[in-house]
């Protein structure tokens, strides 16, 4: 018979007798662990970037600040991409003797190709010539109707519906006034387009992603001054962040995942072997050679590794599809179909753990001396960790597709292994006394130092997994949550002039808005840095050229709002003075010490950098880039503004302060702070998923390091209780190894979990970290809560079970 | 009129599969006596073995150890009474890995909560004649002397009944006999009775009494 058959044969007769259950069920949870988190991060990816996407109304949008060569509509179209085309720009909307600034969108057939437009008469598309719609605060502000006419520019219109929802509106501050949206062929007519006007040509684009990305790399190489790309990511600096951070928590997630299924599968391989160092000594007394049996082992395992991954692919997609079938309803958000790549990558990652770790036992397998038969105690070699390891740290450096997370992770988790692995050997070493059960269950612990050692390891793992899960999560939600909390300022009042300001306050006082901060605000245009000119064209950042080409709003302060990142506050009345936000310090590359330059009011005002300052935009609180000391800008034309919270309940005050303050621009971003949570609440629910996985792979190491020594321990069982040990005994032997194991365990993930947090926090995610001693007290409880009450039921067989059965059985 | 020490009637023992291992076993045995159980394999042997030690359940029929009757008793009040009166050694000698000569010889008196169980075991390891191994563990030992710690583990709690199974089975015949020999020499000075499984013969004559077992049936 060839080897082929024969191991196929082999294979189906294992699979009946079952030997083969615990190593086909670490490898197909593994897989499906995998490939779950694969085809769930990937939808819950694309459903978050989706969501973002509708915001912008479109993949990707390359903006111009004068009409777009046609090269760009005809590039994206000719790559198989949908396109449309919109113009942005502030114009004054009249109604009877009421006139408004308002922010026009002229849109075309196919506007918005991502998301749509909730109109108040249910209708779709774009309007239709000769009419506009309008948005609530239009509405509001001029007193208008549907149906109502007004004027824009030289022409007339009627106000055919509002606008309830629009993607586009969101994440732009300067779209936050009234909002018109008109049809771009009725343009032409308002003659409002001429040279010199402040519009803002569009092209949106969308369509599969490979083709997004081709057209990004080419639009960013043909982009010509004052031309810019927008995408989803892009967009807001908020939701970039937010999407960043979510996606290295899944990866993390799914790493811990590989790791867990390793020692899982190790422990899988290790028990086939001891159960089958008997059969394979009688094969080679037989005559089989070490090469041929490897072979055969290699042969069973590989389609026992193909049909468990096919079959982990199977069972993970269909509960990706089951969770996200729950998670889209929760999440409100469209999770689009996963593509086969996870599939693919699960598949393959199956395999190769599967060879990497169960190959080195087998192989040590086929080299069991023929004397086994006669002499059990010549067993085989350990088997090396080497080549699993190797192949890990692979999986890692793919799985992360970043060698800083990979590196961080593996480095991270390989050397904290090691001396944990170390320092309980020689810990074991020395523990001593008590009575029978308890010097029993340190002896067992003793005798197989490196075998307790690796199931610390593997407690230690999943409890790991458990703890840094449940910390960064933890922390990632806390500091989310903190930075946006329920009195989040929901109104932003602008534009508050010097003899206006303490009126105003008066006003909110006694309408209870309360008693806000003002802060006053200076319009300056940075034009030097140290001896250098400051021209836009100095960046290549899209943001960057923004920043110089805008007016920045300086403001001046005594006393610091902000944490400050390096540096120092100013003294009272020094001048030559300039505190800048840390992220903005590193877009435009300014160094502490180096001198600015602002042009104000047609002077130039120039002080030296002497701090930078850390600021949360999440906040939603007034916030500067720029701020110097007060005598530097309190002889300038300033104007102030404010931010608080309104309550819903309330909102009748702000429209008696705009009326009674007419000149006063009032920004709500209610909404906008809604839509943001929401996000956020999206992104929490996709983690604790993840998260559910991790503690199942976990557990998962658990049962296979039970397993593993199930029938060491059964046998070892069985001569006790013929030497005539109750079960009190058996049960403290047990108790007391399992206890020790868990002790140390428990504080082999608390020290690795806080570990992994501190730099996944402080590294990757950029959150500020706050090492918890509680995690140990947590980590050590329910480690050994957790592996004596674990080990003790699945080791509950073992004192059901006949001696005399056990002995001759084993 | 000498109380028999061991009394087994009309054991029978089944298998789920409906095969009957044991059929109506009945027979007494004196203290002191060295009885051996000899047969084919297959008879039944190493069961009846198990079944006398307590240490499986039979499908009917009795044993009692002086007055007690073994299986009206729990599993924990038979593994105590095994403590106190019962002694094993194993064809496959049964030596604890994680424990050294010295740990293996020691556990069934500190399982008995006995006093003074290092001397007691050091001793008893002495008289086998591996004093100077007694901190080795089993895998650094000979087939040979991992049984002779065996015997000093059976013999250590000075058991009122000792049961062997295939005490020699993995020994070469030389070795085998040195075994064999300590056995009976520590049961002479012990004692004890003696009840062995076993192929060989030789070792059955030197048994004052046997029972011989055919496809689950005692034959005369």
């Amino acid at each position: 018979m060839n080897d082929l058959m024969l191991s196929l044969r082999l294979l189906l007769r294992e699979a009946r007798s079952g030997e083969l259950t615990v190593l086909f069920l670490s490898v197909l949870i593994a897989v499906s662990a995998m490939t779950t988190v694969g085809f769930f991060a990937e939808r819950v990816k694309s459903g978050i970037e989706g969501q973002a996407q509708k915001l912008l109304g479109a993949d990707i949008a390359v903006s111009s600040d004068h009409p777009l060569d046609a090269k760009f509509p005809e590039k994206a179209q000719s790559a198989g991409l949908r396109v449309t085309e919109a113009m942005h720009f502030p114009s004054m909307a009249s109604f009877g003797d009421r006139s408004l600034l308002t922010a026009i969108r002229a849109i075309e057939n196919g506007y918005p190709l991502r998301g749509e437009m909730k109109l108040s008469n249910g209708k779709m598309g774009i309007p239709e010539r000769g009419t506009v719609w309008g948005d609530a605060k239009l509405f509001a502000r001029l007193g208008v109707h549907v149906g109502d006419r007004i004027s824009i520019g030289d022409a007339d219109f009627t106000l055919s519906a509002q606008i309830l929802d629009e993607p586009g509106a969101a994440f732009s501050f300067m779209s936050l006034g009234p909002g018109i949206v008109m049809n771009r062929e009725d343009l032409a007519r308002t003659g409002l387009i001429s040279t010199g006007s402040r519009v803002r040509y569009l092209l949106y684009a969308a369509g599969e992603e490979g083709k997004i990305a081709a057209f990004r790399t080419w639009a960013k190489k043909n982009l010509g001054r004052g031309q810019g790309i927008e995408d989803a990511r892009e967009g807001s600096p908020e939701l970039r962040q937010m999407l960043d951070r979510s996606e290295v928590f899944l990866r993390m997630a799914s790493l811990l995942c590989v790791v867990l299924a390793g020692v899982a599968i190790t422990l899988a391989a290790r028990r086939f072997v001891s159960r089958h160092l008997d059969s394979c000594a009688i094969m080679r007394v037989m005559g089989t050679t070490r090469p041929r049996l490897f072979r055969i082992f290699l042969l069973q395992f590989s389609f026992l590794g193909l049909f468990t991954s096919a079959f982990g692919i199977l069972s993970g997609y269909f509960a990706q599809d089951l969770l996200a079938q729950g998670l889209s309803g929760v999440m409100n958000v469209h999770l689009p179909a996963p593509s086969p790549l996870p599939a693919l990558e699960g598949g393959a990652a199956g395999m190769l753990l599967f060879l990497g770790f169960a190959l080195p036992p087998i192989y040590s397998l086929a080299g069991v001396p023929p004397m086994h038969v006669i002499r059990r105690e010549s067993g085989t070699k350990p088997a090396g960790f080497l080549p699993g390891l190797a192949l890990l740290f692979a999986l890692f450096l793919w799985q992360a597709r970043d060698w800083k997370l990979g590196l961080i992770v593996f480095g991270g988790s390989s050397a904290m292994l090691a001396a944990s692995g170390f320092a309980a050997i020689l810990f074991i070493g020395r523990i001593r006394g008590g009575g029978a059960g308890w010097r029993y269950g340190i002896a067992s612990l003793r005798r197989r130092s490196a075998t307790s050692a690796v199931q610390i390891l593997a407690f230690g793992l999943g409890l790991m997994a458990i703890l840094v899960l449940t910390l960064v999560r933890g922390d990632l939600f806390r500091i989310w949550h903190e930075s946006l909390p329920e009195n989040a300022p929901n109104r932003f009042v602008l534009n508050i002039q010097p003899q206006a300001l303490q009126p105003v306050k008066e006003f909110m006082a006694s309408n209870g808005i309360g008693h806000p901060e003002f802060f006053p605000m200076v319009k300056g245009r940075l034009v030097g840095i140290n001896d250098r000119q400051v021209s836009s064209d100095d960046y290549r950042e899209m943001r960057a050229k923004h920043l110089v080409d805008r007016e920045f709003n300086l403001s001046w302060a005594s006393s610091p709002e902000n944490e400050l990142a390096a540096g120092r506050w100013w003294k009272e009345g020094e001048k030559d003075a300039f505190s800048v936000e840390e992220g903005i310090a590193k877009t435009l590359s300014i160094r502490m010490g180096d001198r600015l330059t602002f042009e104000v009011a047609g002077e130039t005002v120039s002080g030296r950098v002497v701090n930078l300052r850390k600021v949360n935009w999440n906040s939603f609180r007034v916030n500067f880039f720029v701020i110097a000391p007060p005598s530097m800008l309190d002889s300038y034309p300033a104007s102030y503004i404010t931010s608080f919270h309104l309550p819903a309940q309330n909102q009748e005050s702000i429209s008696l302060l705009a009326k009674r303050f007419p000149t006063l621009l009032v920004v709500d971003v209610s909404t906008l702070i809604a839509k943001m949570q929401k996000m956020m609440n999206q992104v929490a629910s996709s983690m604790q998923f993840v998260f559910l996985y991790s503690l199942l792979a976990g557990a998962l190491v658990l049962f296979a390091a039970f397993a593993s020594t199930q029938d060491e321990r059964m046998r070892e069982a069985a001569i006790m209780r013929a030497l005539g040990a109750d079960t009190r005994q058996i049960l403290a032997a047990h108790a007391s190894e399992f206890l020790i194991l868990g002790i140390f365990s428990g504080a082999f993930a608390a020290l690795g979990a806080s570990a992994i947090g501190y730099f996944a926090s402080t590294r990757l995610l950029d959150l500020p970290y706050h090492f918890d001693p509680q995690i140990f007290l947590i980590g050590i409880s329910a480690g050994a809560i957790g592996v004596v009450l674990t080990g003790l039921h699945w080791t509950r067989k073992v004192l059901k079970s006949s001696p005399l059965a056990v002995l001759r059985e084993v | 009129m000498v109380h028999p020490v061991l009394k087994v009637v009309g054991l029978e023992k089944k298998i789920d599969s409906g095969l009957v291992i044991l059929r109506n076993i009945s027979f007494e045995i004196n203290p002191g006596d060295a009885v051996s159980i000899v047969g084919a394999s297959g008879s039944g042997k190493s069961t009846l073995l198990g079944l006398m030690a307590g240490l499986d359940h039979p499908s009917s029929g009795k044993v009692y150890i002086g007055e007690q009757d073994l299986y009206a008793l729990s599993e924990d009040e038979r593994a105590r009474l095994r403590a106190k009166l019962v002694g094993f050694v194993f064809q496959s000698f049964q030596l604890l890995p994680a424990l050294t000569a010295l740990e293996n010889v020691m556990l069934p008196l500190e399982l008995a909560g006995r006093r003074g169980a290092k001397s007691l075991a050091l001793d008893l390891l002495g008289r086998v004649g591996l004093a100077e191994r007694t901190s080795h563990y089993p895998r650094e030992l000979s087939g040979g002397e991992q049984q002779r710690v065996a015997i000093a583990r059976a013999f250590v709690t000075d058991p009122a009944i000792l049961f062997a199974d295939e005490p020699t089975g993995n020994l070469d015949s030389a070795t085998g006999e040195s075994v064999i020999e300590l056995m009976f020499e520590l049961n002479r000075e012990q004692n004890a009775t003696l009840i062995l499984v076993t192929h060989d013969a030789e070792l059955a004559r030197r048994c004052g009494k046997s029972i011989h077992l055919k496809m689950g049936e005692m034959v005369e």
